[in-house]
């Protein structure tokens, strides 16, 4: 069992304030659309930097802390998914506005992030929303890029056809 | 530009839209990583005053058990620890098995394999894949005789044969939109469905008759936790009585609980009555999470609903649509359980991680936790509640056999047969397999469960040696049931 010393200790040896500063908005982000929940974004990108920071020996090459962070990010957010799907929960059915003035994700997306897979809704935001290559997410979820190539087209397909189905913006 | 371009460039347009979330403070999330910690720490010195708590307290009903086995009363009240309160459970009146037709018999199972969208695979009782179904942007429910699967889009219902995954029939919404929840009568003959329109539908499976009606809600609903504006009533949920011939929804979460009961017949979809929590003297507990188990008692007169949120168990008469009581179980993260409701309506079971709670109807006494028990030398721990053992419905963690005699609680040492009510164990199923999910077919000859969402096993009822099915790719490992089983 871990003891708060070791946290605190090994966060000193990354710049982790100026990691959370560079890569915390786009995780919540990246999160928020994944799991369709502003709330839940905001616990794994904690856990993201938290688990990070524990874990941070496996990091070795300190250049691809965005890539392992995501890599981080994704893990517990797919293992989330996949329990929530167990409590089967009722939906939501109203339309999120943010208090910012900025749109929150739009219903439409939410519904059509529903309708695929885990790991291909992280494969289609990665690479779509994020910049990352085919090759950037294999090695980032441990698949071969074939996969990830399969996993992405089939989930555009099948997230465009939901996206319409919702009547999303064009 | 290609389609694969032109799709590509739609892609990064709808994804690619900037998304703002309210960013912690780095030094607020740290505080969190060390806290964390420190809750542990409590906890584990809790843990350990708790288990000090849990052996004295077994160890006076150690005594009490010897003692009635000692010297055993003709009745089924016993002492209970207190000395000056008597409890008693009801033995278990078992119910007929009346899913034997061979659909019944087919275990679905959520599939989302890596490449393919979500769907259901069912499995025979030969540990044959029969079919899968496409789920995509649907939500499926299954009818009480087993028979059918539901999916519920936005703007059709449509019905498969559980039996080999063809489709029956489709019915539109009315009017279209997101579903909220769902619910087949008993019988078989109707699905009820709540959309975010604010509209109850009910549909005549038989006929395709379709009848709607206006759902009332709080336009004023607070939702905690969320910001900004709603539209139609939120969470909401719906159930039948047992006969199908009302249908109760309640409305809840961020406004006051509004309960209405409504009339279904093929004349008519018609409100009855409504009560909101604050209105005409009536109060109502409040759900302070989304999520809501409902179930009518099979006497027809009292709503129970359990609370995923607090854990709280709910008694409402539905002649008067008052509350009778508010049973608050102390459920730890009751998110992932599923009341335990026995079909003869005497007992109502709740599972929290290790250990069980009970909850007698008649008196709403509440016994327990005590740990679940997993070998066959144990004794059932509410065994000094009556003078010998033998329980019934869902939860999609431990089954309950159609009977109603027998609970199935999977673990990393195969599956535990557990006497109702005392919980004694008097079997293991798969001894040794690291098992997930339960699931128990119609005619309860027939034990699915799932292992880490790669495998199902299908194990005869009576002992011997399962059928291993590999599942294609990754399953979510979850059952598609009834509320029946």
């Amino acid at each position: 069992m871990r003891d708060d010393s070791t946290t605190a200790d090994r966060a000193d040896r990354l710049p982790w304030r100026d990691l959370y500063g560079a890569h915390a908005a786009e995780l919540v982000a990246y999160l928020w659309k994944l799991t369709r929940d502003r709330e839940v974004a905001t616990d794994l990108m904690q856990d993201t930097f938290i688990a990070g920071m524990r874990d941070e020996a496996a990091l070795r090459e300190p250049a691809k802390a965005r890539a392992w962070l995501y890599r981080i990010a994704t893990r517990l957010a797919i293992k989330r998914l996949r329990r929530a799907r167990l409590i089967a929960f009722l939906p939501f059915a109203g339309t999120e506005r943010s208090t910012d003035g900025i749109p929150d994700v739009e219903l439409a997306v939410r519904e059509a992030m529903s309708a695929i897979s885990a790991d291909q809704a992280a494969a289609l935001l990665l690479h779509y929303a994020h910049g990352f290559t085919r090759a950037e997410i294999a090695e980032l979820v441990g698949r071969s890029e074939e996969t990830v190539k399969s996993r992405i087209a089939r989930g555009r397909r099948a997230f465009l056809a939901a996206y319409d189905r919702q009547g999303g913006q064009q | 530009m290609s389609d694969e371009q032109h799709d590509d460039e739609r892609m990064r347009r709808i994804l690619g839209r900037p998304a703002s979330v309210a960013v912690p403070p780095f030094d607020a999330m740290a505080r969190r990583s060390v806290g964390g910690s420190g809750r542990r720490s409590i906890a584990m010195a809790a843990a350990t005053i708790l288990v000090a708590m849990a052996a004295l307290f077994a160890g006076r009903e150690l005594y009490i058990f010897r003692q009635e086995q000692l010297a055993p009363t003709s009745g089924v009240a016993v002492p209970s620890a207190s000395a000056t309160r008597k409890v008693t459970l009801p033995q278990p009146v078992p119910q007929p098995i009346t899913r034997t037709s061979p659909a019944a018999q087919i275990a679905w199972i959520g599939s989302s394999t890596q490449d393919q969208a979500p769907g259901a695979i069912g499995v025979d009782p030969t540990g044959r894949i029969i079919a899968r179904l496409d789920l995509s942007g649907v939500r499926p429910y299954r009818s009480p005789d087993g028979t059918l699967m539901a999916v519920v889009a936005n703007d059709i219902v449509a019905t498969y044969s559980a039996l080999d995954g063809t489709k029956q029939r489709t019915y539109p919404r009315q009017p279209t939109g997101q579903l909220i929840d769902a619910a087949f009568s008993p019988d078989g003959k109707w699905i009820a469905l709540i959309g975010s329109q604010a509209f109850v539908q009910v549909i005549d499976l038989r006929s395709g008759l379709s009848q709607t009606t206006p759902l009332g809600y709080d336009p004023k609903a607070a939702t905690p936790g969320m910001t900004g504006t709603f539209t139609g009533p939120i969470w909401s949920t719906i159930v039948f009585s047992p006969d199908s011939t009302r249908a109760y929804t309640i409305v809840d979460w961020g406004g006051p609980l509004r309960l209405t009961t409504f009339s279904v017949s093929p004349t008519g979809l018609v409100q009855t009555a409504t009560a909101v929590s604050g209105q005409d003297g009536k109060r109502f507990p409040t759900c302070g999470g989304p999520g809501l188990a409902p179930r009518v008692l099979p006497n027809g007169t009292t709503l129970v609903a359990y609370c995923h949120f607090d854990g709280n168990l709910w008694f409402i008469d539905l002649a008067s649509l008052t509350t009778i009581a508010d049973v608050q179980t102390g459920q730890t993260n009751p998110f992932e359980l599923s009341p335990i409701f026995t079909p003869d309506g005497q007992l109502i079971y709740l599972r929290g991680g290790s250990s069980m709670r009970v909850v007698d109807v008649s008196t709403r006494a509440l016994v327990g936790p005590v740990a679940i028990p997993r070998k066959l030398e144990d004794p059932g721990p509410f065994s000094w509640l009556f003078t010998q053992a033998s329980a019934g419905y869902i939860a999609s963690t431990i089954p309950i056999s159609p009977e109603g005699t027998k609970l199935y609680v999977s673990g990393s040492e195969g599956i535990t047969v557990l006497r109702v009510p005392d919980l004694k164990p008097i079997a293991t199923l798969a001894p040794g397999v690291s098992l997930d999910e339960v699931w128990i077919s119609g005619d309860g000859k027939t034990v699915y469960a799932t292992s880490l969402g790669k495998a199902v096993y299908v194990i005869p009822e009576g002992g011997g040696a399962p059928i291993v099915v590999p599942l294609p790719g990754r399953s979510d490992g979850y059952f598609y049931a009834s509320e029946h089983g």
